[in-house]
C-alpha cells in the first residue's frame, strides 16, 4: 500500500484529509487491532463440536460459555500485550508517525473503553459463527464471508472518512467501524465526544443483541449435539 | 519426455480427484465464493472512493484501474487454485518423511510436491473478475484485439509459472529448516501487482519489482496487451525473468534434494 499512497500523495498532495504521513499512520495503527479479527474463536468452537471434545467441557460444574470465554480472554490478552508493545515501539521510534498520534489520558481512556467493548462484540460475533458448526460440516465459508465483509465495514480497505457522507452515516449505526476505524480516529485526535457516546452505545446494544442470539443458537445447537465415546 | 508425459497424466488425475473432493462440500465452496465477492466489492469501493477525490493515478483513470484489478483477480484466483493451495503439501512430505516415496516415483518430484492439491473453491469464483472486467468495459471503450487477448493469456500463464517458481524458492529452505512460512510473503504482498507499475518511482524499486520480485510485470503485461498499450520489450523481459526463475529454482531444488535425508530413506 505504501507505494500506491506514495504515488497518490506525490501527484495530489492530499487525498481527503490524508497526506502520506497520516495515511501511513492510519495503516500502522490498524495493525494494533488486526489480531482481534481472528477466526480462532470460530475454529476452536468448530473443532470442539466436530471432534466431540465439547463433552469434556459440558460436564464441568460451571457455565460452558463463560469457561470458553475466559479461556479465549487469556489468549487474547497475551497476543494483544505483545502486539501493543511492538506497535508502540514503532510509534515512539518514528517521529513522523509520533506527531500524528495523541497519547493522552483522554484518548487512552476512550480507546481502552472501545477496545474492551469491541473485543466483547467480536468474541460474540465469532462465537456465533462457531455455533453454526452444530449444523454444518465446516464453517470456512461463513468465516470467509464474515472476514471479507468486515474488512470493508471496519475500515481495513480504506479510512472510512474517505467514503461518501451517506456511506459514513450508515456506517455510524453499525458496530464494525468502532472495532478499528473509530479507535484510530480517537488516537489521531479526530474523534468528537458525541460520536464517542454514539459508538459506545452502538457497541453495547450490538453486544446485547448478539449475546441473546448466541444464547438462543447455543441452546438449539446443544439439542442437536451428540458424540460417540465422548 | 516420458517423465513429462507421466507428470501431466498424474496432474490430470489429481485435478479430477480434487474436483470430486470439492463437490462433497459444494455448499461451503459457494459460501467461500460469496466471501470472495465481498473482497472484490471492497476493492471496487476503494477504487471508486479514491477516484471520487482524484482524476487520475499515474495517467490511468478509474475504469482502467477497475479493468486492471479484474485482470489481477483472474490471475489471483488461478494462483490460489493451483499454486497457493499446495504450499502446505511439500512441508508435510518433508516433516513426515514421505518425500522419500516421491523421489522414487518416475516423475518430477518438484512438480508432484508443489502441484498436488487444486482448490476448486477458487476456480468457481473466477466468474467474478470477468464480471468486473465487463463492468469496466461497459463504461469505457478500449482498443481490444484478438492478438492482444492471445498475448494476455500467454502472459497470465507465464505469470503463474513465475509465481509458482517464487513459491518453490520460498519452500526450498524446508529441506533444511523442516518448516517455514516464507511463502506467505509473496501471497500477502502480491496485491501490489494490481496497480499500474508507474507507482514504482525510484530506480531501486523498479529494479526490485521488475527483476527480483516481478510484481510490476505479472498483471500489468496482460492488461496492457489487451488494451493495446503494451511495450513488447516488457513482454520479452517477463519471458526472460520466467526462464531465469525456472533455471534458479531447478538448480536450488536439485541442491536441496541432494542434501535431503530422512530416517526412513
Amino acid at each position: 500500500m505504501f507505494f500506491l499512497w506514495n504515488k497518490l500523495i506525490k501527484d495530489n498532495v492530499t487525498i481527503g484529509s490524508y497526506n502520506l504521513n497520516t495515511i501511513m499512520t492510519y495503516y500502522l495503527l490498524s495493525g494494533l487491532f488486526i489480531t482481534n479479527f481472528n477466526t480462532r474463536t470460530t475454529k476452536h468452537y468448530e473443532r470442539l463440536i466436530q471432534n466431540g471434545d465439547l463433552n469434556a467441557i459440558l460436564i464441568k460444574p460451571s457455565s460452558t460459555s463463560l469457561y470458553l470465554f475466559f479461556r479465549e480472554l487469556g489468549v487474547r490478552l497475551g497476543i494483544n500485550i505483545f502486539t501493543f508493545l511492538i506497535f508502540f515501539s514503532f510509534i515512539v521510534l518514528i517521529p513522523s508517525i509520533r506527531t500524528n498520534v495523541e497519547i493522552t489520558p483522554y484518548t487512552l481512556a476512550w480507546t481502552g473503553s472501545f477496545f474492551v467493548l469491541s473485543n466483547i462484540f467480536l468474541y460474540l460475533f465469532f462465537w456465533i459463527l462457531g455455533i453454526f458448526a452444530f449444523w454444518v460440516i465446516t464453517t470456512s465459508g461463513l468465516r470467509n464471508i464474515a472476514m471479507n465483509l468486515m474488512n470493508i465495514l471496519k475500515g481495513q480497505w480504506f479510512p472510512l472518512d474517505l467514503a461518501p457522507p451517506l456511506f459514513q452515516r450508515v456506517m455510524g449505526f453499525l458496530p464494525f467501524q468502532y472495532t478499528m476505524f473509530y479507535q484510530i480516529q480517537i488516537l489521531t485526535g479526530k474523534s468528537r465526544p458525541e460520536s464517542n457516546i454514539q459508538g459506545i452505545t452502538v457497541l453495547i446494544l450490538s453486544s446485547i443483541i448478539l449475546s441473546l442470539f448466541a444464547a438462543y443458537l447455543w441452546k438449539k445447537g446443544l439439542r442437536r449435539y451428540e458424540s460417540v465415546g465422548g | 519426455m516420458r517423465t513429462f508425459i507421466k507428470t501431466i497424466k498424474i496432474q490430470i488425475v489429481l485435478i479430477k480427484m480434487n474436483f470430486q473432493a470439492m463437490l462433497v462440500y459444494r455448499t461451503n465452496a459457494l459460501l467461500i465464493s460469496l466471501g470472495s465477492g465481498f473482497y472484490n466489492v471492497g476493492a471496487i469501493l476503494f477504487i471508486s472512493f479514491l477516484f471520487a477525490k482524484i482524476p487520475l493515478l499515474a495517467g490511468w483513470d478509474k475504469w482502467d484501474l477497475i479493468f486492471l484489478y479484474g485482470i489481477g483477480q483472474v490471475f489471483a484466483y488461478l494462483y490460489f487454485f493451483s499454486v497457493y493451495s499446495n504450499t502446505g503439501v511439500f512441508q508435510k512430505l518433508i516433516q513426515s518423511g514421505n518425500f522419500d516415496f516421491v523421489l522414487t516415483k518416475p516423475f518430477s518430484s518438484l512438480i508432484y510436491s508443489t502441484l498436488q492439491g487444486y482448490s476448486f473453491n477458487e476456480l468457481i469464483s473466477l466468474i467474478q473478475p470477468f464480471a468486473i472486467i465487463a463492468y469496466a468495459l461497459s463504461n469505457k471503450v478500449y482498443d481490444i484485439s484478438l492478438p492482444g487477448i492471445f498475448i494476455a493469456i500467454i502472459s497470465i500463464v507465464i505469470a503463474l509459472v513465475i509465481a509458482h517458481q517464487i513459491i518453490v524458492l520460498t519452500l526450498i529452505p524446508t529441506f533444511w529448516t523442516v518448516e517455514n512460512s516464507f511463502y506467505r510473503f509473496f501471497s500477502e504482498t502480491a496485491s501490489i501487482s494490481s496497480y499500474p507499475y508507474e507507482i514504482f518511482d525510484s530506480k531501486i524499486t523498479k529494479f526490485i519489482f521488475f527483476f527480483i520480485v516481478p510484481y510490476a510485470l505479472l498483471i500489468n503485461i496482460p492488461f496492457r496487451a489487451i488494451i493495446g498499450k503494451l511495450d513488447y520489450r516488457l513482454f520479452g523481459l517477463e519471458i526472460m525473468v520466467c526462464i531465469g526463475f525456472l533455471i534458479i529454482t531447478k538448480l536450488l531444488w536439485r541442491w536441496g534434494v541432494k542434501n535431503y535425508s530422512s530416517a526412513s530413506s
